[in-house]
């Protein structure tokens, strides 16, 4: 089964490609969609340029598909990229989130292909204190719910992390896993790769949001 | 034994007629039944059975933890023995003649081999702490080379059958294989069942499990690899080139939530010999290889999202694999009804099977267990099951 990866650098789709890869498939890219939007509709913004080390750490090949803003419109590079392939399917780290994972789905029929989500619907608390206990090192690169400030920013996630996070929940109702937008993600490490991705960055914080800007990116 | 007016599947194509099986000259009569190679269970831990219901729906540690290694503790030789008489119980009434177990005091699951009439290759799971059955690893190596050397031809063969990696450290998987080769045996061992355990054993020795038994040479033409539900491509090509087989064992990983599906058709399109096996009554919860194959073909066809995939020859295939027995259904069953495709309906549909031989030998004749009595081990096993979880 040879299959691409839509890959943002975020724990989701680390563990779908994970999830692909003890599955026995192929995996022969990933790919990640870079959006001229500010507010990507589908695919997360803040780390995104570092997929490219990631990627290397891997050791699978990236494609980049440039889109245009709008929800629609992100869609057809991405569609006509993944047409160019040769693969049998995509794998996808669509948690909960029905309109991304109908939209993969949809471009996927359209070109014949398979749409597979291994963490579709899982426990999103218990699936992320699995990544952890598994050894990816998540990094938090952006916030926007109620309840995580600056000092989330740059964050790895840990048991103790963990434990606040389902402090926020409780009290907030913020997903832990960051379904719902609350936060971004990116894997600097994880059992599938072979060096670690450093990071130097500033933090950007406006009114109640923030992300984090990389000025220097390398591989260990 | 001449096998007379069948309806058989020849291992390519339904036959009807008369046909040998084994050496004797008696005669048996199957007219209006379909003959099958009789089912050879891959992995089983048969005493289990005494477990069946136990715990069910607890997530897999608590459920190891709470229920089934305390129980364990409890066991003993005489229990062993008559959870085993049912295990066989079960399996000649669903067409099981041949099974690779791995489980503890195993002259008592000999014993009841021997009196029901059936083939088996057993093992005691080794293990690095102790059980009611041995102190330690070391002891449990001295139980295996015990049961390798004293081994007569006949219908009970022996394994050696380290548990997994997680519970043995390295020196007794080695020693375990060195054993195995010694007697020419097979080494069967659980690997790859969940992601913990690869994440685990990625942590702690920089490899995924099956890398790291072959970097420790415990992969070979006689290795069983046991659930190999999550494999990477290049642990698949290391199986394949090693020659080892693997069994899949569809239900319990399902019901257990392993998460991970083995890549049949990879392992199949690199020559991997490929079985399956029901795991213990405990995690599937039957012994039951209709339902495992039936179970087994869904599971690849929906997890692959490809109806091409598991074809019912494959799965009756590595259903039988090396069979030498027959078992029997009758063509009338309302579950074989029509013929358009028999073994499609021996994989999807079922039937009741009415006749096993083993061996040349008629184990059970028109649903009629013809080597025990049936209902005295029943009445047995639940007293044994009541005592062991009381």
């Amino acid at each position: 089964m040879r299959i691409a990866a839509l890959f943002s650098g975020g724990k989701d789709s680390n563990y779908a490609l994970f999830c692909a890869q003890h599955y026995g498939w192929d995996v022969t890219h990933l790919v990640s969609v870079f959006s001229t939007s500010p507010e990507s509709y589908m695919y997360h913004v803040p780390a995104i340029e570092l997929t490219r080390l990631a990627s290397e750490s891997i050791g699978i090949p990236l494609i980049e598909v440039v889109t245009p803003p709008g929800p629609e419109a992100e869609l057809i590079p991405l569609k006509d990229k993944l047409k160019e392939l040769g693969i049998d399917g995509i794998v996808s780290g669509a948690l909960a989130s029905e309109y991304q994972r109908r939209r993969l789905d949809q471009i996927c029929q359209d070109i014949g292909i398979k749409s597979f989500a291994p963490i579709w619907h899982k426990d999103q608390r218990e699936y992320v204190r699995e990544m952890v206990e598994e050894g990816f090192e998540i990094m938090i690169t952006g916030c926007y719910a109620e309840g995580l400030d600056g000092s989330w920013l740059g964050r790895i996630l840990d048991e103790n992390a963990l434990g606040s996070l389902d402090r926020l929940h409780k009290k907030y109702g913020i997903s832990v896993a960051g379904e719902g937008g609350e936060y971004e993600s990116f894997v600097s490490f994880g059992p599938h790769m072979s060096r670690h991705v450093r990071i130097e960055y500033e933090k950007e914080w406006k009114r109640d949001s923030g992300k984090i800007v990389v000025s220097k990116a390398w591989l260990q | 034994m001449l096998i007379k007016n069948s309806t058989y599947y020849d291992g390519s194509k339904i036959v009807k007629g008369d046909f040998t099986n084994g050496v004797s000259d008696k005669e048996f009569d199957a007219s209006g039944k379909f003959a099958f190679p009789a089912f050879n269970n891959g992995h089983t831990h048969l005493a289990m059975t005494l477990m069946r219901g136990a715990g069910d729906g607890e997530k897999l540690q608590q459920w190891l933890d709470n229920t089934i290694f305390p129980t364990e503790q409890r066991l003993t030789p005489d229990l062993v023995y008559k959870g085993s008489m049912l295990g066989l119980l079960e399996m000649i009434k669903t067409g099981t003649s041949n099974f690779l177990d791995m489980y503890y005091f195993v002259e008592e699951t000999a014993k009841a081999v021997n009196k029901a009439g059936l083939r088996a290759t057993l093992g005691t799971p080794i293990t690095s702490f102790g059980t009611p059955y041995y102190k330690n690893a070391n002891d449990a190596l001295r139980i295996a080379e015990r049961q390798l050397k004293n081994m007569s031809p006949g219908m009970v063969r022996y394994c050696v059958a380290p548990h997994s990696i997680y519970l043995n450290d390295e020196e007794t998987l080695i020693r375990a294989k060195a054993l195995a080769d010694k007697y020419n045996a097979w080494l069967s061992i659980h690997v790859s069942e969940t992601r913990k355990e690869c994440a685990d054993c990625h942590k702690k020795t920089g490899l995924w499990p099956i890398e790291y038994l072959d970097s420790i040479g415990l992969l070979g033409e006689n290795t069983v690899l046991i659930h190999a539900a999550w494999l990477t491509k290049m642990e698949i090509k290391l199986i394949a080139d090693r020659e080892a087989s693997v069994i899949h064992c569809p239900v319990s990983n399902m019901k257990l939530a392993s998460g991970g599906v083995m890549p049949l058709p990879e392992l199949l399109a690199g020559g991997v010999t490929v079985g399956l096996g029901t795991d213990g009554a405990s995690s599937n919860n039957s012994l039951d290889m209709r339902e495992e194959m039936k179970i087994g073909s869904l599971l690849q066809k929906s997890h692959r999202w490809d109806a091409t995939v598991a074809g019912t020859r494959t799965m009756l295939h590595m259903a039988t694999l090396g069979s030498q027995d027959l078992a029997f259904v009758s063509l009338d069953d309302v579950r074989m009804l029509p013929h358009h495709d028999l073994i499609s309906n021996l994989v999807y549909s079922g039937g009741v099977v009415t006749d096993l031989i083993v061996n040349d030998r008629v184990i059970m004749d028109g649903g009629q267990i013809l080597t025990f009595d049936e209902e005295k081990v029943k009445t047995e096993f639940m007293e044994a099951a009541a005592e062991l979880l009381k």
